[in-house]
């Protein structure tokens, strides 16, 4: 029961949709305005884009260069390798100081330089000894490790930091103190840093060693060269900042540049938007500019030209329907008021019987009159979907007029034509076909029914005087009559033909006429889709 | 016991159908709002019932709702103006027995009264879908079948059908049915009535071999309702 006190009737159940929960974009990005959303799109691909070719070439800078720095790693550990072997003591990197630590097979540190040692723990870190030599051989060949390195070992923390914590000043040079204090600084420099060590096996003969490993008196160790990462570093630095401005710059641009351009091409919408704003029921004539580029505002511009051009006809025929109604109907309803009106006045002189008669045949007009352009004005498609059979509906219609006399005959129908739809409305639809039929025939009216599966066909030939080819168009026209006298004769309103195709339409069909051959006469053929297999007994 | 109780309060239409009626020879009582209507409809012993839907207080569909769940079968007949919104679908789903669209032909109006007052009381268990063994009667879609099977009747058919399964197992006379289904403009004799029910036989008893249609001699036709088809 609905309690709406306006609208009577049981409350219909209201159907819940399922909602979708599908992958959407965020409600705060979807209402930003189009030229922000490209603008958007397009500097966060070149974000992305310059950002990941900025990181690839970073990286790829410092590993070209950092792989330099190895191959002289290698040539370093195999020259003082050498030098190791033939018992040198205090070996170092003399050109650049690089660290390096060479221990022996009982873990005793043999020599250190570049700061190796200032590492904390550095004997843990570094990667297991290779395998010894090849036989007749005293060193083997490096063999590449990585180490990280943690902190710095500060035990002797005062005699290289201020008490400040800074570096103590210099003088720094390679000989003496200063040596020892570039050693600890460079140890910072690498300290928490990953770094490829080259591990090469050492075997110095007995007399050259002084602390042997071996019972024949020679002496394994390992000798370890840090490549430190300096070279790599300094030469990816002088891009670091170029790139990192650069790269969100250069997506700004993008962006801009995109926003500018959809800016730009969101222009004709615009100017769309503006024309049919002003465009009211009277300055219907009035069209959208259509733009140059074949793109889809394009198409937009035309479909709204073409749709305004629909407005402007169907508002057009509006007009003329209800200026022709309302003209219609006023002749019943003047001669209605009229006979009223005198027999009122003159009770006495006026036959009250015959004054009742017509006023009620006038009445009667008004509301064949007012049914019809309800009719034509319900919504496009019927909402009773009755099976109807037409043709049990031809034969009844037949038989109907033959009763009454008139000629009308059906030359062939199948037992039954099921068409879906609305049956008083079908019943309607051959009634007014028939009734015109029947007023413009000479002698006979003849009906077919056919039903192919696919379609139903009713045609109605009348021989009467053939419209000609432009009339068959026109008589399907509200209001028209072709003959005015004789319609107006029998209650015809102009609207029955009109109707009927109006029926004809609403159940997807069709209506029309066309000159009959053989033989004179008018045949008006009407289609409908046959009902699928449902009516048809098994 | 031929009381018609009018519930309708437009002021030409009610006093109109008071004196229409009232000549007819039925003894009528004229009600302008809802409220009353019922009041009186749950009070009164009326054979048959009036009710337009826009009405004062309650309206047609409520009073028809409250009078069949208060358990009176009186049959209602209800006045539609039919303009989209207010269904006669609706109208019958709420248990009214018939229906009329205003503005009606006053013959029809009578027909129609005549053809409730020959039903009399059925069930207040209605619906608007009209059953007798497998056969299936939708008043408010207009579609009938046997079963599963939906039928392709034309609109008098479908009428005569519709009176028959009103009153199922009980005889229709030839007069009956058509005062009912016909015109009243029609002036033929009951010989159109066996021609169609001939057509409607053709439809609902030949395809399945059943004999839901039976002929009573002397007094018209009936509809079996124990019949049904077999070979499904």
């Amino acid at each position: 029961m609905t309690s709406d006190p306006r609208r009577p009737g049981p409350t219909r159940p209201t159907t819940t949709r399922p909602t979708r929960r599908a992958l959407r974009t965020p409600t705060l990005v979807r209402r930003l305005p189009a030229q922000v959303r490209t603008a958007l799109v397009a500097g966060l691909a070149a974000l992305v884009l310059f950002g990941g070719g900025a990181a690839w070439l970073h990286q790829h800078v410092h590993d070209e260069v950092y792989r330099t720095s190895e191959e002289r790693g290698i040539e370093l550990s195999v020259q003082l390798a050498g030098q190791a072997a033939a018992g040198k003591r205090d070996i170092s990197d003399e050109l650049f100081g690089w660290p390096l630590i060479q221990i022996d097979r009982t873990g005793r540190v043999v020599t250190d330089s570049g700061g190796a040692l200032d590492l904390a723990g550095v004997q843990g870190l570094l990667p297991p000894p290779p395998a010894d030599p090849a036989p007749g051989r005293q060193t083997g060949w490096p063999a590449a490790g990585t180490v990280h390195t943690g902190g710095i070992d500060e035990q002797e923390r005062a005699r290289f930091h201020s008490p400040d914590g800074g570096r103590r000043p210099g003088p720094f040079n390679l000989s003496g103190e200063g040596k020892y204090q570039l050693a600890h600084w460079q140890a910072h420099e690498l300290a928490h840093s990953t770094m490829t060590v080259y591990a090469t096996a050492v075997t110095t003969p007995a007399g050259k060693c002084d602390h042997p490993t071996e019972p024949d008196g020679s002496c394994r160790s390992v000798l370890y060269v840090f490549v430190p990462p300096y070279n790599a570093d300094q030469a990816v630095a002088a891009l670091t900042t170029p790139l990192t401005a650069g790269v969100p710059a250069a997506a700004l641009l993008v962006a801009a540049t995109a926003w500018a351009a959809a800016r730009r091409s969101l222009r004709p919408v615009e100017a769309i938007r503006r024309e049919v704003s002003e465009i009211t029921d009277v300055s219907l004539d009035r069209r959208v500019p259509v733009p140059e580029g074949r793109d889809p505002i394009r198409s937009l511009a035309q479909t709204t030209n073409a749709t305004l051009d629909q407005l402007e006809d169907a508002v057009d025929r509006q007009h003329r329907f209800v200026a022709d109604a309302a003209h219609e109907l006023r002749s019943p309803l003047a001669a209605l008021r009229y006979q009223l009106e005198t027999a009122l006045d003159h009770p006495d002189r006026i036959d009250s019987t015959e004054t009742l008669e017509d006023a009620l045949a006038a009445t009667r007009r008004i509301h064949g009159l007012t049914e019809d352009l309800l009719l034509l004005a319900l919504p496009e498609h019927p909402t009773t979907h009755s099976l109807i059979d037409l043709a049990g509906l031809s034969r009844e219609l037949v038989h109907e007029y033959q009763h009454l006399n008139r000629p009308v005959t059906l030359n062939s129908a199948p037992d039954q034509a099921p068409v879906r739809g609305d049956g008083l409305q079908l019943h309607r639809l051959l009634r007014n076909v028939l009734d015109n039929a029947v007023r413009h025939a000479h002698a006979e009216v003849v009906l077919d029914v056919t039903d192919d599966g696919r379609t139903c066909t009713v045609t109605v030939h009348n021989d009467g005087t053939a419209l000609t080819a432009d009339e068959c168009e026109w008589v399907f026209e509200r209001f028209t009559r072709l003959d005015e006298a004789r319609t107006r004769d029998t209650g015809g309103s102009g609207l029955g033909l009109a109707i009927a195709r109006d029926i004809a339409h609403r159940h997807r069909g069709t209506l029309t006429a066309r000159p009959s051959h053989p033989g004179p006469g008018t045949t008006f053929t009407l289609r409908i889709p046959a009902a699928p297999d449902a009516g048809r007994p098994g | 016991m031929n009381d018609i109780l009018v519930v309708e309060d437009d002021p030409q239409l009610g006093p109109a159908l008071r004196r229409g009626l009232a000549a007819e020879g039925y003894r009528v009582e004229l009600v302008g709002d809802g409220t009353r209507g019922l009041e009186r409809a749950l009070a009164g012993d009326h054979a048959v019932i009036v009710l337009d839907i826009m009405l004062p207080g309650l309206n047609g569909y409520r009073v028809c709702s409250a009078l069949r769940a208060a358990g009176v079968d009186t049959p209602v007949l209800m006045l539609t103006a039919k303009d989209g919104d207010y269904d006669e679908a609706e109208g019958l789903d709420t248990g009214a027995d018939d229906y009329l669209v205003k503005p009606f032909a006053s013959v029809v109006l009578l027909a129609r009264l005549r053809a409730l007052l020959r039903r009399g009381r059925t069930s207040t268990d209605r619906g608007s879908v009209l059953r007798a063994g497998d056969l299936w009667v939708d008043l408010a879609a207009r579609r009938a079948g046997r079963g599963s099977r939906e039928l392709a009747l034309t609109p008098t058919e479908f009428a005569i059908l519709t009176c028959l399964m009103h009153t199922p197992d009980q005889a229709v006379s030839k007069e009956a049915i058509l005062d009912e289904v016909w015109d009243p403009a029609y002036a033929g004799g009951t010989a159109i009535v066996e021609v169609y029910i001939s057509a409607l036989r053709k439809k609902v008893d030949t395809p399945f071999a059943t004999h839901s249609i039976e002929t009573v001699r002397g007094h018209g036709y009936r509809l079996d309702s124990r019949q049904e088809r077999r070979d499904v």
